[in-house]
Parts: structure tokens; sequence; C-alpha cells
């Protein structure tokens, strides 16, 4: 890389800095000249978060600070308790299009695992689901049964209570974030056994965790709830909602290869009725959408010839959707309560990723598995991100005792995993030479369309 | 209809808008001005059909504050252009005169009419509420719409220095309208202001704000240009523009549309962005229209049946006002003779959206008034203009041909 080029690129982020530092005073001035609480503050919030998280990502990637972790950044200080740029209204405001957001990347996700790649990655896919999710649910089980001590909300609570009450902190543990894996893969355009197989786990351990929730939900319930009696009504529900869900799904990314085939304009509005309008009817129906959209990618792209064709146009909505997901998770992050809860969330943060670790290093072992995949294989599958705030809220609403605790201890560990994770993932596919080589990484090039390691 | 649905068929218009409005071939249909949404909006609207409540319209507030500012962003980047022809300053400013001399005549003239209807009220220099209805009127009545010139060029297959300075004029008295918007909105203080400030003080800022927001763009495009980068600086920064003239109770339009004429100003990628940009122009105006047909409420007019003639009168009265002016500065212009005021009365989409920028600043009787004279002035330009603009371009000699209801034409992005 020439020294002009370097100097250049220099000049360049300078400048962006600037005009970064430029739209936070105007939209600091505009937060002293407007009242609170009157008119939405969405639509700046929302223009305000893309902006900042596009240019922060820009000047700190010569730090080695991967995109989302940018994202994530941005959103924490502009968010309601940083510099209040944008308010808890304006972050409430923006959750529809989260929803459009993650629709999107849930359609990606699905749409990037191909049946060939998951064929040639079986035997690792298999070791790994079993001993990711087993037995790092029962070693964070037993990590939390082990801090429960020292953890305000676990201490007063009866021994077989924390026993059940660690068993879904386990299931806490073992949930990962398809948004980031396919973020960071998005930025770094990576390719190699590392990137296949940390996409093809993550996409598929998001149905497996759910699934493994209805079951330790089921189990625990005669633990949690004294005079409880066992009951197989989770699995009622469960049962309603995955195979409903897939089989919708299905017949989604049908109805979806046959308009790419016949129709094949206006992508954008088809994904945004997806995003805002279907999510919400799914919802009200109580299915996954998110397990639905997955579904949908997958049949788009392995059934039909449609799904090179479709990736593309979800990737021309990339650059914002990555944005606005993670800057307005960032937004979202309770940075008061991390400030308060950090000893024990950074406990159980890194109790977490050793097991991760561990379960990574007997897999490949017995996997048989290839050097990059051996020593960094663990990297990817330390963020987490929305199922794991999601399993909590829902541990919160049916337990409301200590659900809160519990809920605000998953989001101060989430958090950390959301910070570090996408670091972790970016540092092992650089390192494992994985990552495509860029000859200018401030305007790469887009990646090959359908690459399924993007 | 319940939000979700109603947001679907907003969806769907949207559509079908880039369905009509693509960006290769096409056959044009409908209406010179492309207003058939109004009439749409306003049939399943509260006035007549009511499957859309008030209630509903309220929730899509923001959506059609979104809607307003990027149109008029695309106005202002396409300001002074016509595809790639550069249109001369002299042109430019005429146009511009022109649609400032429409609005004052109609301004002036409804604004007599409202005093003379209200006698009890404050001095005439101090009637705010009727100098912004007044104002909102002839802001919304100045247009003489690019569309219904284009729409009937192209069926004429028309080639020639009239058909080129109609293009002109219709494409540069954009300026005066959605400029006034923001002096018309700080007449009243903004309640979403913290400071109080004098109104001219508001009006510079908000014009400051739209070109301050363009040169950003301009700035950040320059600095990363690809396609895909373009489209989350553009979203990005036409949202902290719209954005904030929402919070501050600001006009959308004038924000939009200077941040559009900065951003075209200054930006050498301006072909580029206004090839990524315009397109966009279909998919938004159908609802945006949609949504500005269906908040028409006749009923909460009062003395409907005088402003509208007076403001229909007036705007006949100021178009042959700017066909004279225009015949004693441009000799190619006699040829076409008197059709061509009836073929400068075509309005549309621009009044439309000014008409529903003060539907939502002013709800009640101002927001009401304007909106339903734009609607008023489209429909009587759909009726006339046509006829007016095909006969003014026969006369001139420059129609090749009429070649019927549906003709292919080409539209360079």
């Amino acid at each position: 890389m020439s020294s002009t080029g370097e100097h250049r690129r220099g000049v360049n982020r300078g400048v962006e800095l600037v005009l970064l530092a430029a739209l936070v005073g105007l939209m600091l001035l505009a937060s002293s000249a407007t009242h609170e609480g009157g008119r939405s503050h969405a639509l700046a919030a929302l223009g305000f978060l893309l902006l900042a998280g596009t240019v922060a990502a820009n000047v700190l990637e010569p730090l080695g600070i991967p995109h989302l972790t940018a994202y994530l950044l941005t959103g924490m200080a502009a968010g309601p308790y940083a510099l209040h740029l944008v308010d808890h209204q304006a972050v409430e405001e923006l959750n529809p299009i989260n929803a459009l957001a993650l629709s999107l990347i849930a359609l990606a996700g699905g749409a990037e695992l191909r049946v060939s790649k998951l064929i040639s990655a079986a035997r690792s896919l298999l070791w790994a689901t079993l001993i990711q999710n087993v037995l790092v649910m029962i070693l964070m089980a037993g990590v939390f049964l082990a801090l429960s001590p020292v953890l305000p909300f676990a201490a007063p609570l009866p021994l077989t209570v924390v026993l059940g009450v660690a068993l879904l902190w386990g299931v806490v543990g073992i949930t990962r974030s398809p948004s980031a894996t396919l973020g960071v893969l998005s930025q770094t355009g990576a390719k190699g056994p590392l990137a296949t197989f940390t996409l093809a786990f993550v996409m598929t351990s998001d149905v497996i965790v759910v699934v493994i929730l209805a079951v330790v939900f089921t189990v625990t319930r005669p633990l949690l709830e004294p005079g409880a009696a066992f009951s197989l009504r989770a699995f009622q529900e469960l049962g309603h909602e995955v195979v409903g869900s897939i089989a919708l799904g299905s017949t989604l990314g049908l109805l979806l290869a046959a308009y790419l085939r016949f129709v094949g304009r206006q992508l954008v509005l088809v994904f945004v009725a997806l995003g805002l309008v279907m999510t919400q009817v799914l919802d009200y129906l109580r299915f996954d959408w998110l397990l639905i959209f997955i579904a949908a990618g997958f049949v788009v792209q392995n059934l039909s010839a449609q799904g090179d064709r479709f990736l593309e146009e979800i990737e021309r909505l990339g650059e914002i959707v990555y944005v606005i997901f993670f800057a307005t998770a960032g937004a979202h992050l309770d940075l008061p309560l991390l400030a308060q809860l950090w000893p024990a969330a950074l406990a159980l943060t890194l109790s977490r990723a050793g097991c991760t670790w561990f379960a990574s290093r007997l897999s490949s072992r017995l996997a048989d598995d290839p050097p990059a995949l051996r020593r960094w294989g663990w990297a990817g599958l330390v963020s987490q991100a929305g199922l794991a705030l999601g399993i909590a809220g829902k541990i919160q609403k049916e337990h409301p005792g200590y659900g809160a605790g519990f809920a605000a201890m998953a989001v101060a560990t989430v958090a950390m995993n959301e910070l570090v994770g996408p670091i972790l993932f970016k540092t092992a596919l650089d390192r494992s030479g994985e990552t495509a080589s860029h000859g200018d990484t401030e305007e790469p090039s887009p990646a090959p369309a359908g690459d399924p390691a993007r | 209809m319940n939000a979700l649905w109603a947001l679907m068929g907003l969806i769907a218009a949207a559509f079908v808008g880039s369905v009509l409005v693509g960006r290769q071939r096409q056959t044009r249909h409908g209406l010179a001005s492309g207003s058939e949404p109004v009439l749409a909006g306003f049939l399943i609207g509260p006035t007549m059909l009511g499957l859309v409540t008030p209630g509903l319209l309220e929730v899509f507030t923001p959506l059609a504050q979104v809607g307003l500012g990027w149109l008029a962003l695309i106005v202002g980047l396409d300001y002074g252009w016509i595809d790639r022809r550069r249109i001369p300053t002299r042109r430019t400013v005429g146009g511009a005169l022109a649609g400032l001399l429409t609005m004052a005549v109609v301004t002036a003239a409804t604004f007599a009419l409202l005093r003379r209807l209200q006698p009890t009220g404050p001095v005439w220099w101090q009637d705010t509420a009727n100098w912004i209805e007044a104002g909102g009127i002839g802001a919304a009545c100045a247009e003489t719409t690019r569309h219904a010139v284009r729409w009937v060029a192209d069926r004429l297959k028309a080639r020639g220095p009239v058909t080129e300075l109609l293009l002109d004029l219709a494409d540069a008295d954009d300026l005066g309208p959605f400029l006034a918007c923001g002096a018309l909105f700080t007449l009243q203080p903004p309640a979403g202001l913290r400071w109080a400030a004098h109104p001219g003080v508001l009006w510079a800022g908000q014009i400051a704000l739209g070109v301050a927001i363009g040169f950003l763009t301009a700035l950040l495009v320059s600095k990363r240009f690809r396609s895909r980068s373009l489209w989350g600086v553009l979203f990005g920064t036409s949202m902290v523009a719209i954005g904030l003239a929402v919070r501050a109770d600001l006009a959308v339009l004038t924000v939009g549309f200077c941040m559009g004429l900065g951003l075209n100003a200054v930006s050498s990628h301006r072909h580029a962005i206004r090839a990524v940009v315009v397109p966009a122009e279909g998919p938004l105006r159908l609802p945006a229209l949609l949504l500005a047909g269906a908040r028409i409420d006749v009923a909460q007019v009062p003395f409907l049946a005088w402003v509208i003639p007076t403001v229909l009168g007036a705007r006949i009265v100021a178009k042959g006002l700017v066909t004279g002016c225009a015949m004693l500065v441009s000799p190619p212009l006699r040829r076409a003779g008197a059709p061509l005021v009836p073929g400068l009365l075509a309005c549309g989409p621009n009044s439309m959206s000014i008409g529903l920028a003060f539907a939502l600043r002013f709800p009640g009787r101002i927001g009401d008034s304007v909106l339903v004279c734009a609607a008023a002035t489209t429909l009587l330009g759909e009726l006339i203009s046509t006829a007016g603009l095909r006969a003014a371009l026969r006369r001139a000699g420059e129609a090749a041909a009429d070649t019927g209801s549906q003709p292919v034409v080409e539209v360079t992005a």
C-alpha cells in the first residue's frame, strides 16, 4: 500500500471526523433548541445513528475495530445514558425499523446457508451442536450455581429454585448472535472453513436453542414453582411455533422465489412489507418470524435458482440495515445497569467465553477439524444479542420475583458479549487468513453475489 | 381499516408508483398531472367512504413527513436541470419570478377575500392567521407542473424552443413556493422550539439548515462514492434534515428542497446522485398524494363557495400575466398564443405536497383550506391545461404528431 494512499485515507478520515463532530454539534444544538417529549425525535435519531455509525466505523477501522462494534459504540455514546442525542422515546419508536432490519438479517442468514456447504461441514456441525449446546449449557448452569451466593437476585432463593434458575441461565449462555456473525462476515468478505462453520452453526443453533428452551422450561417448572405439575404444554406450543414457522417460512420462500422469477422488481418494497407488516401479523399469530425468515431465505437459496440475486438485493440494503440495527442496540444498552452489575457480569461473561473455548477445542478434536477451526472456532460464538434478551424477557415475564434481576444480569452480560464478540470474530478471521483482501479497505468492492461466506 | 392494512395499502401504492414511473422505457398512463392518487385518497378518506379514519391518518404523519421531505429533496436536486441539460440562468430566474408572481396574485386576492368575509379581526398587517392561509393557498397554487408539460410534449412528440421553454419555466417556478412555505410556517411560533426567534431568523435558519446538510451530504458522498454507501449517506442525511424540521415544527418542504439545492450546487457526483434518487419519486409520490387526498375535508373549509372561485380566478389572472410577460421577453412564445394561459394552469404533486404540509402543520381551518384549494386547482388544471398545452404547441408548430392515448416514451434518468 503506497504512502500516498495511506496519507489520502488519513486525510479522508480526518475530514469525516470533522463532519461527525459537526453532526454531533448540530444534534446537540437541536436538543437544546427543541422541547423534549413533544414531536417525535425518531426521524432525526434514525438519520443521526445511520450517519454517525457509518462515519465512526470508517474512522475506527485503522484500530482494527469491526464496524459492528463501532455502530454499537456510536449508539451507546448517542443514547439516552450518555450524550442524550437519542432519547428513550426515539429508541422505542425505532423498534419497527429494528424489526425490519432483523427480518432482512434473518432472510440473508437463511440464504447464506447452502446445502452443499452444510453437508461438507456436517461432521463439525454435528459435534459442535452437541457439545456447544449441551456441555456449555451445563457448564454455565454450574458457574451460575457457584456464583449464586454473590448474585443479589439469586442469593435469597432456596436451592431448588436456584438450580432451576441456573439451568435457565445455561440456556441464555448458549444463545449466539446471527446478526453479529453476518455483520462481521459482510464487512470482512471472509471465506473459508471458519467463516462457513461459524455461519452455519450460529444460524442452526438459533432453532436448537428454542427447542432446548422449551425442554428446560418444562423440566424446571416444578423446581421454580413449588406445587406446579410436570406439563408437556411447552412442547405443544413449541410444535406450533417451530413446525408452523418452518412450514410458513418454506411457503414464503417459494413465494419469494416465484416473485423474483416472474416479477423481480422493487424488492425493497417487498422487504419493507415483510419487515414492517408481516412481522406484526406473525407476532400476533404467535409464530417465530425470525425462524420463518431464516427458513424462507434457505428455501430461496436451495430450492430455486434465485438465491444469488436474492442475496444481492439484500446486500444492497446491508450497509443501512446493520448500522441501524446495531446503533439502535447500542442506544438501548442500559449503561447505568452495566456499571452497577459489571463485576458479576464480567465473571459470567469470562466463564462463558472459557466454556465456549473449551467446548470448541473438544468438538474440533472429535470432528477432526482443520487447524483454523480448531484454533479459532470459538471466537465467532461469543457474540450475543436479541435471542438472549428475548429469553431473559420471557423469564422475567413468567417469574416476576427474581425475573427482573435475572433479566438485568442478562442485559449486562449480553452487552459485554455484544461489544467483545465481533472484535474476537474479526480477529479470528484476520488471523486465520480468511478475510478477503481488499485493495482499499475504505472502499471495499462488494463480494460476489451469493458468496456463502460473506 | 387498521394501521397494518393501511400500511400495506401505502406500500402497494408505492409499488404501483414505481411501476408507473420506471427508469427505462415506460408507457404513460393516467392523468397529465399524475394526481390520480389524490382522487383515490379522497374516495377512501373520512369525507367519502371512511375506510381511513382521521386517527389512522395521524399514525401515518411521520411517513407523510418523510415522503414530503424526500419529494422536496428530489425537486431541489433536480432544480435547474432537465435530465442532463442545465436550464439557462435567465430562464431559471424567469421561471422563479413567474412562480412568485402567481403566488403573490393568488395570495393577495385570497387575503382580500378573507378580510372581507371576516371583517372583525386585527389590522391587516397583523392578521397572521389570514396571511398564513392566503399565503399557503398562494404557494400551493403557484406552480405549473413539469409532469403535465412533459406529458403533453411526449404525446405530441413536440420538440422546439417553445416546448423547451415551457419545460424550463415549469421546472424553475418551484423555487418561490418551496421557500415561501418556510416563511409562512414561522409566522405562527413553532411549538417545538424552546427559543423564541424572529420569523425572519427562523426562515433563514431553515434555509441554512437544508443547505448545510446538503453540503455535508456532498462532502460525505465525495469521500466514499459508491452506489451502496450513497444510499446510506443520502438516507441518513435526509432523515436528519427531515427529523430536525419535524422536531422543531419547521417546514419539511423548505428544508428538504434547500438540502437538494445545496447538494445540487456543490456535488461533483450530482448526476449519479440524481440517477439514484429521482427514480424514488414515483414510489414516494403515490403514497404521499394518497395521504393528501385522504385528508381533504371540504366540510372544514369556511366560505368554500367564495374561496374556491376567487382562488381559481386569481390563478387564471396570474397565469395570464405570466404568459403576457413571457411573451414580451421571449418572441418564440408569441407563436403559441392565448392557449398558453390555460396550458400554464397545470399543477399537481408539488401543489398537493404543499397542501399536505400545511394540513399537517396547521390542522383545522388553515390546513384544510390550503389542501382543498390545492386539490381544486389541480382539478381545474387537469380539466383544461392539457387542451391548452396541446393547442399552444400545435400553434407554435412544434407538435410532430398526436399519437393517441398511450405513447411509448423514453425517460432518461
